[in-house]
Parts: C-alpha cells; structure tokens; sequence
C-alpha cells in the first residue's frame, strides 16, 4: 500500500473510526468523561460502563443485520424466521459448551458453521421451491414453533427446556492482560465486560470486510440477479436453487455466528430470547436502514441496539408526549408505523438517502436522487405547471428521469 | 364522434403516444394500422381511460374524456375489446357477458342484450354455462366482443380480433362485426395488423409508426397507396 | 400416562373429532379472511390475526354499553371499515411494488395492531365472562359431549360461509369481487370500480376475521398474546388447503383442528406439548410434497 493510498480521505475515515472502537471502553474512565455528557438533544448520552455492553449489542446486532440484509436486501429471499435461525445459532454453541465442554470462543465458530450448513440445506434448499408468500409463511411458522421444539422432553438434556442454558462472563485469557499489563505497566488492563467488548467488535469488523467482499464477487452479483429476476438470473447462467440455497447459507451462518455471541454476550438464552416480534424488528431494521447494502446494516444495528432507549426518552424531548399514558408500551406502534412509513416513502431506507444526498454533493443535481417521495412530488409538480394556460412543454423538464 | 388532438402517453419513461391525432365520425368502422409497437394498443388504452395522456385532448360526443375513469368511460358509450381478449376465464360465459353488463341497471333489457349476443354468436348460447377457460381461442373472441356489446356501446374500440385466428374464423368473426355496426349503428374504432383484412371492412384508416399518424385517408386510397401495399398489404 | 387407543375407547376419539371440528372451524374462518385477501390482492395478510384481536378487545369494550349481540356487531363493522380504509390507504401505495414490499407492510399492521392492543387493554387478560352468551350445559350425545360455545362457533362458522356463499355467488357485487380478484384490466373495461372492490374485499376480509377473533377469544382468555398461535394454525389451515381457495380454507381448517387435538390425546405426554409443532409440520409437508395445497390451482413458483 503507497502513502497515497494511506492518505485517501476513505482510509482515515476508517482508521478515526478504528481508534474510536479501540478506546471506546476507555472514554468513560477519563476525567474529561467522566460521569456524563448530558442532553445532546438527541437523547442522553451517559458514558458509562452501560455503554460499553451497548455497544458490544451493537456488535453483534450487526452480525444480524448483515444476515438479515444480505438474504432480504441481496438476494431478494424473505425471512420472518429470522430470530428463530439466531436462537439455533445461540443455542448450539450454549450446548456445545455446556454439554460438550467445547471452549467457547470455538463454539461460536462451530455455531455458525452449524446453522450455515442448516440453514443451507435444510431451510435453503426446500425454499428454493417456494415463492415469496409461501416463504413467508414457512419462515413464520419456524419462529413460532422452535420455543415448543426447544421445550420438547426429549432433547431436555440438552435444551434445558423452559429454564434454558446461562454461563459465566467470560473473564480475558491471562495471556492478554499480561501481555497488557507489560506494555502498559500495568496501566491497562480489561475486565470481563471490555474483553468480551473487544472479542464482539473484531469479529463484527473482520465478518463487515468478509461480507463487503463476497458481495463484491460473483456470488454477490448472482445474489443480486437473483433478487432482481429469478428468470433473468437463470438466463445469466446463474444456477437459481444453488444461489439462494447458498444465499440462505451464508447468511445463515452470520446468524449462527451473531447468535453465539449474543449467548456469550447475555451469558444466557432461553426458547423465549427471541421471538416473532424480534424477526420483524431485524427486519424493520434493515429496511430502515436501507436493503442490500452494508452501510443499510450498520444504521440497522444502531436502530436495534438504540431502539429501545431512544423511544424510552422521546417523552423527554417531545413535550405532548408526556402526557400519553404508557408511552413506553407504543415502541412496537412506533416502530411498526415506521416500517410501513418507511416502505411507503424510502424504500431504500437511509443508506439510500444518504447515497442520494452525496451523489447531489458530488453534482448528480436532484435529477440524481432516486426516491419515490421525491419522484412523485416532482410529478404533481409537472401536472400542476402542465395544466397552467401556455406551458405546453412543461413535460419536458422531467424526461431526464 | 370521437376525436383526438395531439395525444401523448407514456408508460412511466418510454413514450408510446408522440401526439396522435384521429377522428372516429359517427356509423363509421375506422381502421388503426401499423407494425408492432407503433402504439395501436396504447391509443386504445388512451380512449379508454386504461392509460392516462400526458398531453393532448381526447373528446368523445363533445366531451373531453381525458381524465375520465375507465368506469365512467364505459358508462358513457365507450367498449374496448382489449388486444389478447382478457374474459374471465374462472367465470362462465354467462356471468363474463353479465359483467359487460356491469354498469347497466335496466335488468330486463340486459337479459333480452345477452339473447341478442347468442344470436349473433350461437357457440356463446351453447356454451352459457361453460367456464369461459374452456372456449376455443375463436369462441373467447366472440365473448371479448359479447361482452363488450352487453355495455351497450355507441364506439367499440377493438383490439386486435383477428390474433392467433384461423383464417376462416377470422372472415366469419369479421363479417359479425360489419353485421352490428350496420344493424346497430355503431361506430367502430378497429385495430389490425393484418391491413387488407381491416380495410376490407373500414370506411377510413390510420397508419402509425413510433407512437404517430403517418398517413390517413380512406380505406379505398389506402388499399391503393403504394407504400402501405409494399409495407402492409404484401403484395 | 398414554390416553387409551380409539378401538379402546371410541367416545374419547369421537369427543376429540368433535371438539377438533369446532376449533377447526376457527382456524377456517380466520384461513377464510386471509384466502379472501391473497385471492383478490395477492397479497397475503400477516396482520389479520392481530387485527382480529383488535376487534375482539373492541367488542370487549364495547359490553359495558351494550349487550353482547349488539358489542359483536358493531365490533364486526368497525373492523371491517378499518380493514377498508388500509387497503386504500396503506396496501394500494404499494400493490406495484415487489411481493416483499407488500408483505412487509402487512408485517407492519403485525406489530401496530399488536402494540395498540396492548397499549389500549394492557397486559392483564381480560374474559368475556358472565357477558358471553355462550354459557350453559354442555349437549351430550352418549359420551360426547359439545359445549355451548363449540355449538356456538360452529353455527356462526356455518352462517359465514353461507352468507358468503351467497354473496359471492348469487349477488352483482359478489360478481364484481370475484372478476376484480381475477382480471383487474378487464374489470376496468367493463367498468368495475376496481379500486372500490379491492377496499370492499379488505374490509369483507377484516369483517370475517373479526368474527374469528371474538369468537376464539370466549374461551381462550383475551391478551395480546392470543392470536399468534391461532394466526399460525389459520396459516396452516389455508397452506393445507390452498393459499387461493375458499372451499380449502374451509376444509384445511377443519383439519387442523382435527389434526391438532388428536396429537393432543394422542401423542405421549412425555414429549412435551406439541400442537405448534403439528401445524409447522403440516405447512412443511404440504409445501414440500404439494405446495398448491388440496384444492389451490395457482402456481406457487415465482415468475
Ligand atoms: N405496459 C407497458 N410498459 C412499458 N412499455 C409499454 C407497455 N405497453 C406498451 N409499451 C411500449 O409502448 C409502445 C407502443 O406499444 P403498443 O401500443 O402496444 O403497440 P402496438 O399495439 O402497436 O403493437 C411500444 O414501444 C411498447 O414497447
Ligand atoms: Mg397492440
């Protein structure tokens, strides 16, 4: 790599945000920070250890926004079964641990390569078959029925049926805080909240450059066919059951892997972690975020791990709002209503609205920006300048489009 | 009758209608010729309120129908017969021509209108009971047409009925059709592709190319111009 | 302990038959109300379980200012204007878009229904109680029986699908909603208001299911958690029969009901509860071996 290259604006961008991740779980011990920086306007911004586990959830909600994203964004293949292929991802590496004494770290891994090859053949393949409705309803029927399949007698042993299965914290190898420790002079060392910080991120990073990159290649190019035309693609040559069996595979995989470390993260998982209501929420996050792109996933996982907080607080920002009773109650109302909004409006989300408003930065004009509320505005526009006396060539301005 | 000035349309961005003009005088059969893709279909879907212009005006008796809904379009004398025929196929032949009846009210007039049809089509009457999907691709012809005259139309716009036909059913279905629009009166607006066919039954026609008029004249002189003998006629 | 095999006790497997048909003929109607909806917008309808619960609360409230006949019906249409006004609303914007779109929007109605119950009624279970006009003796013939509120679903089940027998066969509009679900070009040209007929459609739809929602919630107690399970067995029911045909519904209803109180009975209670687990199975077997279902003709696989 030239020092060119090291100095392209793309590079330090990335490089602030990889010392951002790094020091994260410091900013909050500090003096500057210490306690909190309050009222951002936004919604409360408290740097505290609490952030440092929001953050780890934010890691591996990643892992399940790009699972979720690269099926439903990608390939085109929907899933409402989404949180159910996650549970099994957190489920097999609590087993394979618990029952099996497999260490953890390699149980996570086993775990996705397990629910990849599950989600591959068992899900992926019979879907192949299967129109988008009949899809729906399959998937459906997946999360709603794998609490009961966990609960069965018969795999108690394992499952652990209702109770489910916890662990400890994982406490940091001594290996890395001595290694720390000598560097530092015992400046630096990690508790069991930051390590499992640190685990979570890297492998959040190193699968967001995995999956940039297989959505560069000509599996992602057949993934995308395959959203656009099924009948196009098989014209491509692309083999249609093999695509999506492997679309479902990989992203199965990502899931089984988000769905590990969401196990070592909560150190617990029981057949009721994850429900429907958890499917659709991956789901509203992705299409909120923007289907098919990474940068979609990412403001996904900030949605899924911010939700929550950020409903909580809106009464604190929005005056009326707290007079309504309950408020907390109506998040699914709310973000059920943004789902539809969303769809309605942008359906690309707000990696689409952001693309669309650097592509205008870099000159594309507003004929550049791709958005239906715009086009449609546009559109009376014209048909109320058509309909004035003496602008006959009023259609001539929007042909561009 | 029916006039139109300067039409455009489009489906979203591809432009099918590039300002047509036409006229349709009233009793007269008025043939739309041109190859595939001129905008022969378009033009109908623009009379019938499916497509919407962008430009231009359409006026039927006097009325502009521009931005009329396809509902009230049929309800004030308009039938398309749509290229491809599009009945019912899950529904009887006769509950397809109780729909054409759709936006009458005179319950009486309608039963002795269904007879009228039979009489012109006895495969229809034979059939009345018969899930439309069954009917030949001649018999789903004669419907599309049945069921457009159940409307009771003052202009049929037809689409195309020659498609897909053996040739003698082609003549015969023709000679139908002449038959209404002299018994009845009716103006029609006819689409074809095969051109000696349609100005053998027309008093006027129109040639498009890429969405425009490009010649209009009778059907006489247009048998005998040079150009559409080379192009269409084949001969 | 193993419930006695029906050449052993006959009565108890009549009594599941019977009891299986009268929570069958739920799962057919809410089946009905999504058949009727993928049939004319092919769009299929992931709300309306949830919309039945809405409908259901309503009627709930509805009793403190009426009688239960009254509070039934009244919830019925309030429903059925509801489901009229999201299809204009919320469905028509994207019945151009792709399958997913649509599907995700009802996804949305989904989770909204869901959260304004809960919003609204709370998490405390409510029961229709003394108000329910379903109460009383149960009717027995030998030894199987049929209470009042199975006789009850099953006349309401029965008196649905004869008026909507009627109405779909024997009526102008009934004629005008079945051409919209089949050819909306051609019901424009022969001048249908298609976009009426859709709403209408909608709104007969949520109608339906709102019947299947006060109903299913008499005895089972009415929370927010209610209709997940029965919205699964519904699903279950019209992939047995057919995604797109109403006589399916019907029978595939039935069947689960059957189908699913017999794995009840039957299978060892050892294995743990498994009626969720019958109806995932049914769906992956019907899709598997015959995914238009019974009696569904259309074809399944993407075009
Ligand atoms: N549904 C449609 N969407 C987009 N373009 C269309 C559609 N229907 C027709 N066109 C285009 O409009 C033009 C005119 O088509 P049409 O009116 O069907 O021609 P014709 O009936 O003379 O064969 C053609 O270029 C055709 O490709
Ligand atoms: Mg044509």
């Amino acid at each position: 790599m030239s020092v060119r290259a090291l100095l392209q604006p793309r590079f330090l961008w990335l490089s602030l945000l990889g010392v951002v991740l790094i020091v994260f779980p410091y900013v909050h011990g500090w003096p500057l920070f210490d306690g909190s920086i309050r009222n951002l306007g936004f919604f409360t911004l408290e740097i505290t250890e609490f952030r440092t586990f929001n953050a780890t959830m934010f890691g591996v909600w990643l892992l399940v926004a790009m699972s979720m994203n690269l099926l439903t964004g990608t390939s085109g293949q929907i899933s409402l079964g989404h949180a159910a292929v996650v549970l099994v991802g957190a489920y097999t590496t609590g087993i394979l641990f618990d029952e099996f004494g497999v260490p953890l770290a390699l149980a996570v891994i086993l775990a996705g390569v397990f629910t990849g090859v599950v989600g591959g053949l068992v899900i992926g393949l019979p879907a192949a078959r299967l129109s988008g409705p009949y899809l729906a309803i399959a998937t459906f029927s997946l999360i709603i029925t794998l609490p009961q399949i966990l609960k069965l007698n018969g795999i108690n042993s394992w499952t652990n049926g209702a109770l489910g299965i916890g662990i400890r914290p994982v406490e940091p190898p001594n290996l890395v805080n001595d290694f720390l420790g000598a560097v530092t002079r015992d400046a630096v060392s990690l508790n069991e909240r930051q390590w499992i910080y640190y685990v979570t991120i890297g492998t959040a990073v190193l699968m967001t450059v995995l999956l940039w990159n297989i959505t560069r290649s000509r599996i992602g190019r057949a993934f995308v066919a395959l959203r656009d035309s099924e009948i196009g693609a098989e014209q491509m040559g692309v083999n249609v059951p093999l695509y999506k069996a492997l679309a479902f595979g990989i992203s199965s995989f990502y899931a089984g892997i988000g769905g590990g470390l969401f196990f070592v993260v909560q150190t617990f998982v029981a057949p009721e972690s994850l429900r429907f209501n958890d499917s659709i929420l991956f789901l509203v996050a992705v299409v909120i975020g923007g289907l098919g792109t990474i940068l979609g996933s990412v403001f996904g996982a900030l949605f899924l791990a911010f939700q929550a907080e950020v409903i909580s607080n809106l009464p604190d920002w929005i005056p009326g709002l707290n007079n309504v009773r309950d408020f907390e109650r109506l998040s699914p109302v709310i973000y059920g209503s943004l789902l539809i909004a969303t769809i309605l409006t942008f359906p690309r989300g707000l990696a689409g609205i952001v693309q669309s408003l650097l592509s205008l930065r870099r000159g594309g004009g507003i004929g550049a920006m791709d958005l239906p509320a715009l086009s449609a505005i546009r559109g009376t526009l014209r048909n109320l300048s058509a309909s004035l006396p003496g602008n006959s060539d009023a259609d001539d301005s929007g042909k561009k489009e | 009758m029916l006039s139109l000035r300067n039409v455009h349309a489009a489906y979203g961005s591809v432009l099918a209608l590039r300002g047509i003009s036409l006229e349709a005088p009233e009793g007269n059969i008025v043939s739309v010729l041109g190859a595939n893709g001129a905008g022969k279909s378009s033009t109908l879907r623009a009379i019938s309120g499916l497509l919407r212009p962008s430009q231009g005006t359409i006026e039927f008796e006097g009325k502009s129908i521009n931005r009329t809904s396809p509902e009230k379009i049929v309800q004030m004398g308009i039938s398309h017969v749509p290229e491809g025929r599009q009945i019912f196929t899950e529904l009887t032949v006769m509950e397809n021509l109780r729909l054409g009846a759709y936006t009458r009210r005179d319950g009486d007039a309608i039963k002795s209108d269904i007879d009228r049809v039979f009489s012109y089509f006895p495969v229809l009457g034979e059939r009345a009971k018969q899930q439309a999907a069954l009917l030949s691709g001649g018999e789903q012809q004669m419907l599309a047409i049945g069921r457009a005259l159940m409307a009771k139309p003052r202009l049929l716009l037809l689409d195309e009925p020659s498609l897909g036909l053996a040739p003698m059913l082609v003549r015969e279905i023709f000679g139908i059709i002449k038959t209404i629009s002299e018994e009845q009166g009716l103006t029609i607006l006819l689409v074809e592709q095969d051109a000696s066919l349609a100005l053998s039954i027309a008093n006027h026609g129109y040639l498009l190319e890429t969405g425009t008029v490009v010649l209009d004249d009778t059907a006489e002189q247009l048998r005998g111009n040079e150009s559409v003998r080379r192009s269409y006629l084949g001969y | 302990m193993l419930a006695a095999p029906p050449w052993e006790d006959p009565d108890l497997f009549a009594q599941q038959i019977v009891s299986g048909i009268a929570s069958g003929s739920l799962f057919a109607i809410l089946a009905l109300a999504i058949v009727m909806i993928y049939r004319s917008t092919d769009v299929l309808n992931f709300g309306q379980g949830e919309m039945a619960l809405f409908a259901a609360f309503m009627s709930w409230t509805f009793l403190t200012r009426m009688d239960f006949w009254p509070a039934f019906f009244l919830a019925i249409l309030v429903a059925a204007v509801m489901g009229a006004a999201l299809e204009r609303f919320v469905l028509r914007p994207v019945s151009e878009a792709p399958v997913l779109n649509s599907i995700v929007v009802t996804l949305g109605l989904f989770v909204v229904f869901n959260g304004l119950s809960l919003w609204i009624w709370g998490s405390q279970p409510k029961g229709y109680g003394p108000f329910s006009v379903f109460k009383g003796d149960a009717t027995c013939v030998s030894d199987v029986c049929i209470g009042r509120l199975n006789i009850g679903i099953l006349v309401v089940t029965l008196i649905i699908m004869v008026l909507l027998y009627l109405l779909f066969q024997h009526t102008r509009l009934g004629l005008a909603l079945r051409a919209t679900a089949q050819n909306r070009t051609a019901s424009r040209l022969v001048g249908i208001p298609v976009g009426n007929m859709l709403s209408i459609g909608w709104g007969l739809a949520a109608a339906v299911g709102a019947v299947a929602g006060v109903m299913a919630t008499q005895n089972l107690s009415l929370t927010t958690g209610t209709m997940f399970a029965v919205l699964l067995f519904a699903f279950a029911a019209a992939v047995l029969g057919g995604l797109d045909s109403p006589v399916g519904a019907v029978v595939g209803g039935l069947s689960i009901g059957v189908i699913k109180n017999l794995a009840g009975t039957y299978v060892p209670p050892e294995v743990g509860s498994v009626d969720l687990l019958v109806a995932f199975l049914v769906i992956v077997l019907v899709l598997m071996v015959r995914p238009t279902g019974l009696f569904g003709r259309r074809a399944v696989r993407r075009v």
